[in-house]
């Protein structure tokens, strides 16, 4: 009773529950939270106290004592710690409820990956639950992030989506608001920060943290050769001397490092392609592949995959925000023209 | 007439107009963008001519124009934005009225819904505040004999708490006989309990009977143990139709025990098992005759003195006695 109270002063909320980060749209207001899916927890007494979450608990990540554990609860786009995951979106929702009399009790519309098992859909469900949701739907993340990205999903047209997350790649056939084929690979951000992690290690001989490995990336990583090369300069402890050492990396050097990850993306996109239905497979050719998430920042990604199929590769305005904003519009087509894009 | 028509297409290129300026300069053929970017040709062709009606959607044409300004060394993002600044408005007039519609839609879904939920909350609130106004004056008038201390009598052990919680069982197991007698008890109930004490004719005129019986066939759990409570209250106010004031006699049961009772005219005021645990108040004038099955463990007090209950002789265990209050 208390709870539909609370839900009638809450917002309609559009979670992407990322692995890397979890953004949150709301009707109306646009996106209102953008912040990493990190939480640091105390352990004091045996009990695990939540200490911070979000970007303060990302500014934690590798500089934790030993009673702090800053933890990433999901993986691979999935719940990896139940619990942990509750307590980050219910610090989620309050936040963007700061101004709210009561306690908030939304309806909730969360992505998930589009190969996401019964198990791991409950887990989304009933996490959210706990953190204080209404009513929970969920929404395959392609779907989400064709929408959002301003594709016309209803038109009785082939589209395709590539939604490279911090996690998994999402791949979409879409036609009349359905998914007609799609596919999910567990490559994303995070393992383009492994291999330059590992790339660095191999020819460096030295070791350098996560957050270290994610800026390189965003600063000077690439997916296709290109005539202007960068530079920075890192910091990273040597494994032979087991001091902190400096020094210098380019992008084609990062280039090298990414080339499995992204094999690996090509790849799934050409399995795709191959799969799809002949006249939504012409369609596609002839209008092009959509690419969203933070994934499509990468340098050059729609080159190298232009490249590779033959197809014109555009990546999506604001792609980091698609499928928060594409599950916000899912919600608004859904409850205004009764038109069911959420899955099951 | 293509002289007219050049100036003008010179004068104001779009951003189409101006990556086909910058290809021109650079040498560049169409077939070759088209195979370098894998953009088909005539979506070139119009992308240049700046007829963005004829590619798929706004996501993209904003794609192409990236692309193509990136491959000919242009800044993509500054043909973008011109694009939207100069076309997109143009070319979909619904896009920001729909989304404006969304933003409108949004608050006015919300809003009616929670100013709807505030009215119910208030008018809930005020019915169950109406009710409990409603309900609890009958309560007070029901309570106020009690609160005569003159019209009740000496406090026993009979009329305490005890007798309060065997009330309802005792309601329950009378017989038709004995009804009156409840039913004139019960009648005590409210204003007519009032004014036995203080008028007894004025209450005795009115069909109280009738109106106890309606109370006692629809009355609640509530309202019965309400009535209870005012019987055991008004142990020696009761009187006779004539004006008499009747006697009163309690009897409480530790045991299961049948028992009869007339009063001095030879009525049956109860004929009935008595459960242990029970007690019963009856009024009549006495002196009453008693009959127990079962004597052990039957306490009997007439108008609050307790009278003593003789054994039982043989193996009957029945004893059949007067209780006068006289004696």
């Amino acid at each position: 009773m208390f709870k539909y109270l609370r839900g009638a002063f809450s917002n309609d909320l559009s979670i992407d529950l990322g692995t890397a980060n979890t953004l949150i749209y709301v009707r109306g207001r646009g996106i209102v939270l953008d912040e990493p899916s990190v939480v640091a927890i105390r352990h004091h007494n045996g009990q695990k106290i939540v200490e911070a979450v979000g970007m303060e608990a990302k500014r934690m990540l590798g500089r934790t004592p030993g009673n702090i554990t800053a933890i990433r609860p999901l993986k691979d786009g999935v719940i990896a710690d139940f619990q942990v995951t509750e307590k980050m979106l219910q610090h989620f929702i309050r936040k963007v409820h700061e101004n709210s009399w009561f306690a908030p009790s939304p309806r909730v519309l969360i992505s998930v990956p589009c190969l996401s098992t019964e198990v791991e859909k409950r887990a989304i469900r009933e996490s959210a639950l706990g953190a204080g949701a209404l009513e929970v739907r969920l929404i395959e993340e392609p779907m989400a992030a064709a929408i959002g990205a301003g594709l016309k999903v209803s038109e009785a047209n082939g589209s395709m989506v590539v939604d490279i997350g911090g996690g998994t790649t999402e791949i979409a056939v879409i036609s009349l608001n359905g998914v007609v084929y799609s596919d999910s690979v567990r490559i994303g951000g995070d393992r383009f920060d492994e291999a330059i992690v590992n790339y660095v290690r191999r020819h460096y001989g030295s070791i350098i943290g996560d957050a270290t490995a994610e800026r390189i990336k965003q600063e000077i990583g690439c997916a296709y050769a290109s005539s202007e090369v960068r530079e920075i300069d890192v910091r990273g402890r040597n494994l032979a001397e087991g001091v902190p050492r400096s020094f210098t990396l380019n992008s084609d050097e990062i280039l090298e490092a990414l080339q499995e990850p992204l094999a690996g993306i090509v790849q799934s996109v050409k399995s795709a392609l191959e799969q799809s239905p002949p006249e939504l497979a012409s369609d596609i050719a002839e209008s092009g592949v959509v690419l969203t998430g933070g994934g499509a920042l990468l340098r050059d990604i729609d080159r190298l995959l232009a490249n590779e199929t033959g197809l014109p590769f555009v990546v999506a305005e604001d792609p980091l925000t698609c499928v928060a904003r594409g599950g916000g519009m899912a919600m608004e087509m859904n409850d205004k023209r009764n038109i069911d894009l959420l899955s099951s | 007439m293509s002289e007219e028509l050049e100036p003008q297409t010179q004068v104001t290129p779009g951003p189409g107009g101006k990556l086909a300026l910058e290809r021109e300069r650079q040498g560049k053929s169409r077939e070759q963008i088209a195979s370098a970017l894998n953009i088909q040709l005539d979506k070139i062709v119009a992308l240049e001519s700046d007829q963005y009606e004829k590619l798929f959607s706004v996501v993209f044409t904003r794609g192409y124009l990236r692309s193509y300004g990136k491959y000919l060394g242009l800044d993509g993002e500054a043909l973008v934005r011109e694009f939207e600044a100069d076309f997109a408005k143009a070319e979909a007039p619904a896009a920001p009225s729909e989304s404006l519609n969304v933003k409108m839609s949004a608050s006015r879904s919300v809003w009616p819904g929670r100013v709807a939920l505030i009215v119910v909350l208030l008018a809930l609130l005020g019915g169950v505040y109406w009710y409990m106004n409603l309900a609890s004056p009958e309560v007070v008038s029901q309570a106020e004999p009690a609160a005569l201390p003159e019209s009740a009598p000496e406090p026993s052990r009979f009329s305490g708490s005890q007798a309060d919680t065997d009330a309802a069982a005792t309601l329950d197991d009378t017989t038709p006989d004995y009804t009156p007698a409840i039913e004139l008890v019960a009648s005590g109930d409210g204003e007519s309990g009032l004014a036995a004490s203080e008028n007894p004719s004025v209450a005795l005129d009115e069909p109280a009977v009738d109106e106890t019986a309606q109370d006692t066939s629809e009355a609640e759990a509530p309202q019965e143990q309400a009535a209870n409570v005012v019987r055991d209250m008004s142990i020696g106010t009761t009187s006779s139709a004539d004006g008499t004031i009747l006697d009163e006699l309690v009897l409480r049961f530790d045991n299961e025990c049948w028992l009869e009772v007339l009063d001095s005219n030879g009525d049956s005021l109860v004929a009935d098992l008595q459960r242990e645990n029970t007690s019963l108040t009856l009024h009549g004038v006495a002196p009453f005759n008693v009959k127990l099955g079962n004597p052990t463990g039957v306490e009997i007090a007439l108008n609050g003195d307790v009278v003593a209950v003789p054994d039982a002789d043989g193996a009957d265990k029945v004893v059949r006695f007067d209780v006068d209050s006289k004696l």
